[in-house]
């Protein structure tokens, strides 16, 4: 057993833990991949006395690249730029014996990389694996120049902080793919929904409306028997009314007007149906359908609550779209002190706005009027099960 | 005729005569025959006669020089004396001896110068007794050779004083030597103790006597070596015999008589007596005193270098035991190591017998830390600071305590002191980082009574004592900070790993247990109806308070402190605590508690608890350092909060797209169907009746056939969204169903039993999916479709014996089914292998998400 450290070994250690523990402490809080990033290389090219370090990722099976880098020297570390995985680097080591690496002179080597190594004036490095899902994502990797060798173990160490690498990397991508799990719901939902007013369309409501134009033809006849002619019209006005009903569900399930012209058009309708006056100020423009369905959905939602308890004169509903998002608002000049519960209508929607990474506030206060405040990100919700989708949702900065 | 020239004149006789009856120089006249003519009353008297008649005309030389010294003849003709009568020359001789009238001999000088008589040549002799001159001279020889033998004595003595000897071999070749000089009975030496005694340091006798080196003898008034030390000079006392004391009859009972004694003064001190005696047949020499301070002073010089002596050797062997501490103590030995060292390094320095290293306790105890020699003051025990000891008083003053005897001291450290047998105690502060640590106490017995400037001697380990408690104590503390950041980059990377929360409770209260030596740890959650729930524990002996146990939040407790303030805290005593919950802590003989509340999202969700059974509170900066691992707490219940939410969110899109699906599908039922049946059973009405004219009827069955379409068209839809059979009938009855419509033969084994709803429809529309593909791409002959329920869950499998190698995804129906299946907290999994079938399966909880 060998003895417990005492003095200067001792105190390495500490600093050991305490930069481990401030990085995994960092990932334990699940910040962002540049966070993850610039800490593990600032701590482990710190504690290791490193001159630089710098996380590598696998691009693909020919190359690598810098995807984050520190240096204690004046030379910075070339973040982006990308290397041939020949085999001989660390990297290219690591993919083969998916173990830490050393190498203790870069002039041994040979190959591509310790041409790059020369050319930034580092002689030996030392490279632990970041492994998620069990492939080999990259490594992170420390360098020392000519006459400063890896402290012993140096390997095993920066073995550490890959591995938390490994872990940030993992736990953005589990997140990321249940929220993607729960966009993609929606937009399924979203498109089912539009599929079955389709269908009714194209369907149902097609033969029904050719029924009732062939039972308008026959209830305009005056050669019926009166019983014939009561029959006929029965069935042309339950006709109608069944065509009638199915309008009704279809624009309940998804309007048509949304579909085919937009949110701007769809809203437009919705005011018109309203029982008070309803100024929309919404540019005509076409957004992700995702994001149409919601806000449409957000701005239904509210008439009706507007209509039902906010003893308002009058409603305001716009949309500003900026580069990244649409800002839906509406706002009414009622009572306020809406809260929405749970099972509210609302509250539904919660769910629908942060599925597609948006957010939804409601500001009522008491006696004067609400402001519900939608902020929906137009960006393209990730397809499950889609490898190069996957992989690229873990955003690598500067990359 | 008067003269008085080379020869006498025979007419001058007269006057001759009669000056030399006036000299006092013994002269006499030989005549030329041998005989004496002549002798003068001072010749006469030196040669023991009466009258000159007695020698007148007797023959000189058979008269007074008839013998040698020795007794043996001296014939005439030998005798140099007669000489001048024959050669005419004068002859004179330094030593010879005459011989008187009654046969003494008597040694003399004399000179024989020839002088002409009438009667031929004869001869005048002149001489002197120089009977005195040569005692003298031999007396001073005599006197030479003594001091001689002195001289040498004193050599030798210093010789010895010089050499390597043991100081006691020295004083006692010494005694011997001044013995044997100074032919006396009795030598010894002693040094004069600060108590009135004197102890022997070195002693000769030829005599049988008690006065062996070591001993030590009360200084009666009256002795010798009282005398001496109290005038610091030599003193003789001739007869001993009325002197009182010990030391005197001893003395007297050698033999001795008179007695002298001389100071050994070394570096300006008496520092003690060299005393010497005779027997009563020898009186004491006229100046011994004066020649014992000889010697004395000898031996003062040997004191004296012996004292720098072994003062350097102190010196160097207290440098090297410095140093044999001050390197354990860089190596950063562990302390108890070094407080043992020291112990013994002290107690061999100093020769004394106790010593110990002691530590302050809060309480106002003392622990020892390491102690050398034989008593009750082992390491590890602990004593009160009752009364007033060495190291009470060191802790009050902060300073050194001098030289201070036992008796005068209270309480049970100076008692166990006192049986001991211990007379005085000497100690010096341990001040570590300005405050006295600890203390260096040594105590001395009669035998080995405490040495001059012990305290400077203490000061110098216990300063090293100090560096290596401070030492040791930063090392703790950085061990103490190492184990810490362990402990939290433990928690942090299972949380980073996104372990469940669970998980990470039952850690952090195991860590931070033993980190900070704690009796038990708990989690405790605050309920938003004021209770306090545990979610964790740990404990060193099995008793904490057990997971789930719900206790109402009030009271006397951490719990409710870090409630109420969100900020670490403790509560430093149960004692008196109110409350079913700190009633419940001492049950458990938990004594005092520290908390850090576990924040999240800006509200207290709980605490994290450590207390302990012992008297001591935990350390001041516990409840600051849990902190950090509540932290991680805060963190794992946000990550698993933020994790459930994005679940029950992605749960609840899935239930309100069922339940929209339903409702489309019974709104459809309920409203547009009902109307078209009504509209077709009327329109079959009309179409029955023969009464219509053809174009009429035409028309009705056209609208009969357009009714009855979207009738089936409704259906159909409808039945894609949500197979009425499944709200009805359940999902054995659905999948039969699709079985039935299927272009193969599919073996379907299902409970009929119902499930939750979205259960059924993520089940239906995957069997509806796998068998659509089946029917699509396997090219199998059969296929089947089995549920299992187990373990809260319902296991779904759809088979076929087609050709295999289906990729899952993506594109395929099944990808879109999988969100829907697992957002229900299920999997779904296709095992595809070429040539051997396909066999999918679902696995859906049946619990409530």
């Amino acid at each position: 057993v060998d003895a417990p450290p005492r003095g200067e070994a001792l105190a390495q250690l500490l600093r050991e833990h305490a930069a481990l523990r401030r990085v995994a402490m960092l990932v334990a809080r699940q910040p962002s991949a540049e966070d993850v990033f610039a800490a593990v290389t600032q701590e482990a090219g710190r504690v290791l006395g490193a001159r630089m370090t710098a996380l590598l990722r696998v691009e693909s099976a020919e190359y690598g690249v810098i995807a984050a880098g520190w240096s204690s020297g004046p030379q910075a570390v070339p973040v982006g730029d990308r290397g041939a995985l020949d085999g001989r680097g660390p990297l290219g080591r690591i993919l083969r014996t998916r173990r830490p690496v050393r190498v203790e002179d870069y002039d041994e080597v040979g190959g591509a990389v310790a041409e790059q190594m020369r050319r930034i004036g580092v002689r030996s490095a030392v490279a632990g694996p970041v492994v998620v899902g069990g492939r080999i994502w990259g490594a992170l990797s420390a360098a020392w120049p000519a006459g400063v060798p890896p402290p012993e173990g140096a390997e095993d160490r920066v073995a550490e902080f890959a591995e938390l690498i490994s872990y940030a990397i993992a736990n953005a991508e589990t997140r990321q793919e249940l929220a993607a799990s729960r966009a993609r719901l929606v937009q399924a939902a979203d498109e089912q929904r539009r599929r079955v007013v389709r269908d009714l369309h194209d369907g149902a409501q097609q033969r029904l409306i050719h029924a009732v134009m062939t039972l308008q033809l026959a209830n305009a006849r005056d050669d019926a028997p009166p019983e014939l002619g009561r029959l006929v019209a029965d069935a042309l006005a339950d006709t109608r009314d069944a065509i009638e009903e199915l309008r009704e569900l279809a624009h309940g399930i998804h309007p048509a007007i949304l579909t085919h012209r937009g949110l701007a058009a769809a809203v437009e309708a919705l005011a018109d149906r309203a029982p008070l006056p309803v100024h929309v100020d919404i540019p005509d423009q076409r957004y992700p359908s995702s994001v149409e369905s919601t806000a449409y959905f957000i701005a239904a939602e509210a008439l009706t609550n507007v209509a039902k308890y906010a003893r308002a004169s009058t409603t305001r509903i716009t949309a500003v779209p900026t580069a990244d998002e649409l800002v839906l608002t509406i706002d009414d000049d009622g009572a306020g002190g809406a809260t929405p519960s749970a099972g509210s209508g609302l509250a539904g929607l919660q769910d629908r706005v942060a599925a597609v990474d948006g957010t939804l506030t409601v500001d009522s206060p008491p006696g004067a009027g609400t402001r519900i405040r939608a902020e929906l990100p137009l960006r393209a919700i990730p397809r499950a099960s889609d490898p190069a989708a996957r992989r690229g949702e873990f955003p690598t900065p500067n990359v | 005729v008067t003269d008085l020239g080379g020869g006498w004149k025979v007419g001058a006789e007269d006057y001759l005569a009669a000056v030399l009856r006036a000299t006092a120089q013994p002269i006499w006249v030989v005549d030329p025959d041998g005989l004496i003519r002549f002798a003068n009353p001072a010749a006469i008297a030196a040669l023991g006669y009466n009258r000159a008649a007695e020698l007148f005309g007797r023959d000189s030389h058979e008269t007074i020089h008839y013998r040698h010294p020795d007794g043996s003849a001296y014939p005439a003709s030998q005798c140099p004396m007669l000489l001048p009568r024959a050669t005419g020359e004068t002859v004179a001789s330094e030593l010879d001896w005459f011989f008187r009238r009654d046969g003494s001999m008597f040694p003399v000088s004399y000179v024989s110068v020839p002088i002409d008589m009438p009667d031929g040549r004869g001869a005048v002799v002149a001489f002197t007794d120089i009977e005195e001159r040569l005692t003298a001279e031999r007396r001073l020889r005599e006197r030479e050779a003594e001091l001689a033998e002195q001289q040498a004595a004193l050599r030798r003595v210093a010789a010895l004083v010089a050499g390597d000897a043991s100081s006691q071999d020295v004083f006692g070749a010494v005694a011997r030597e001044v013995g044997t000089v100074l032919r006396l009975p009795l030598v010894q030496m002693s040094r004069y103790e600060s108590d009135g005694t004197a102890t022997v340091i070195g002693a000769w006798s030829e005599r049988p006597h008690p006065f062996r080196a070591g001993t030590r003898w009360l200084l009666d008034d009256l002795t010798i070596s009282a005398k001496v030390r109290k005038t610091g000079r030599p003193v003789r006392l001739d007869d001993v015999s009325g002197v009182p004391g010990e030391l005197a009859e001893a003395v007297r009972q050698v033999g001795i008589r008179s007695a002298a004694g001389a100071p050994i003064v070394v570096n300006g001190r008496v520092w003690g007596v060299m005393a010497t005696g005779s027997a009563a047949d020898n009186p004491l020499p006229a100046n011994i005193e004066q020649r014992l301070a000889d010697f004395t002073e000898l031996v003062a010089t040997a004191i004296s270098n012996t004292q720098a002596r072994e003062d350097l050797r102190q010196l160097a062997e207290e440098q090297a035991s410095l140093r044999r501490v001050a390197t354990l103590v860089a190596e950063g030995a562990p302390p108890d190591e070094i407080f043992a060292l020291v112990a013994g390094e002290i107690a061999r320095v100093t020769g004394l017998e106790m010593v110990m290293v002691g530590r302050y306790e809060p309480d106002r105890t003392v622990t020892l830390a390491g102690a050398a020699g034989e008593h009750p003051f082992k390491p590890g025990t602990r004593w009160p600071l009752d009364g007033r000891s060495v190291s009470s008083q060191i802790l009050e003053t902060g300073r050194s305590v001098t030289s201070d005897p036992y008796d005068r001291m209270t309480g049970k450290i100076a008692e166990a002191a006192r049986s001991a047998g211990f007379r005085a105690g000497v100690g010096a502060p341990i001040i570590v980082d300005g405050h006295v640590w600890g203390n260096v106490t040594v105590g001395g017995t009669k035998r080995v009574p405490l040495p001059p400037d012990i305290e400077r001697r203490l000061t110098q380990f216990t300063e090293l004592v100090a560096t290596a408690v401070s030492n040791a104590q930063a090392h703790d503390d950085l061990r103490r900070l190492a184990d810490e950041q362990a402990a939290l980059r433990r928690i942090a990377t299972l949380v980073a790993q996104g372990a469940e929360a669970q998980v990470v409770f039952d850690a952090v209260c195991k860590e931070t247990g033993r980190l900070f030596g704690a009796t038990s740890v708990n989690l405790a959650r605050f309920t938003d109806d004021g209770f306090n729930l545990t979610m964790a524990g740990w404990s060193l002996r099995g008793v904490h308070v057990p997971t789930s146990t719900l206790l109402p939040l009030a009271g006397d407790t951490i719990n409710a402190l870090v409630r109420a303030t969100a900020a670490p805290g403790r509560y430093d005593s149960y004692e008196h605590a109110q409350g079913e919950l700190a009633a419940r802590l001492r049950q458990l003989g938990i004594r005092s508690e520290v908390g850090a509340p576990v924040v999240v999202d800006g509200r207290v969700w709980g605490a994290l608890i450590a207390g302990t059974d012992e008297p001591q509170p935990l350390p001041s900066g516990t409840e600051e350092r849990l902190a950090g691992f509540a932290e991680l707490i805060a963190t794992a219940v946000s990550n698993a909060t933020a994790r459930s939410e994005l679940l029950s969110s992605r749960a609840r899109i899935v239930e309100a797209a069922d339940d929209q699906r339903r409702r489309v599908v019974r709104d459809l039922h309920d409203g547009a169907q009902q109307r078209l049946i009504h509209a077709v059973m009327t329109l079959q009405l009309a179409n029955a009746r023969d009464d219509a004219p053809p174009e009429l009827g035409r028309l009705v069955a056209d609208a009969l056939d357009d009714t009855r379409d979207a009738i089936e068209e409704l259906r159909e839809l409808a039945h894609g969204l949500h197979p009425a059979i499944l709200t009805h009938r359940g999902l054995a009855a659905a999948v039969a169903a699709l079985a039935d419509r299927a272009p193969l033969p599919v073996h379907v084994d299902i409970s009929d039993e119902r499930y939750p709803a979205s259960v059924e429809s993520a089940a239906y529309f995957v069997t509806a999916e796998a068998l659509t593909n089946v029917a699509k791409y396997a090219n199998a002959s059969t296929a089947g479709v089995t549920t299992t329920s187990s373990a809260g869950s319902l296991l779904l499998t759809i088979y076929d014996d087609g050709t295999g190698g289906a990729i899952p995804y993506p594109g395929s129906g099944l990808s879109g089914l999988r969100d829907r299946v697992s957002a229900l907290a299920g999997s779904l999994s296709v095992e595809s292998p070429s040539g051997g079938g396909t066999r999918i399966r679902a696995e859906l909880p049946l619990a409530a998400n």
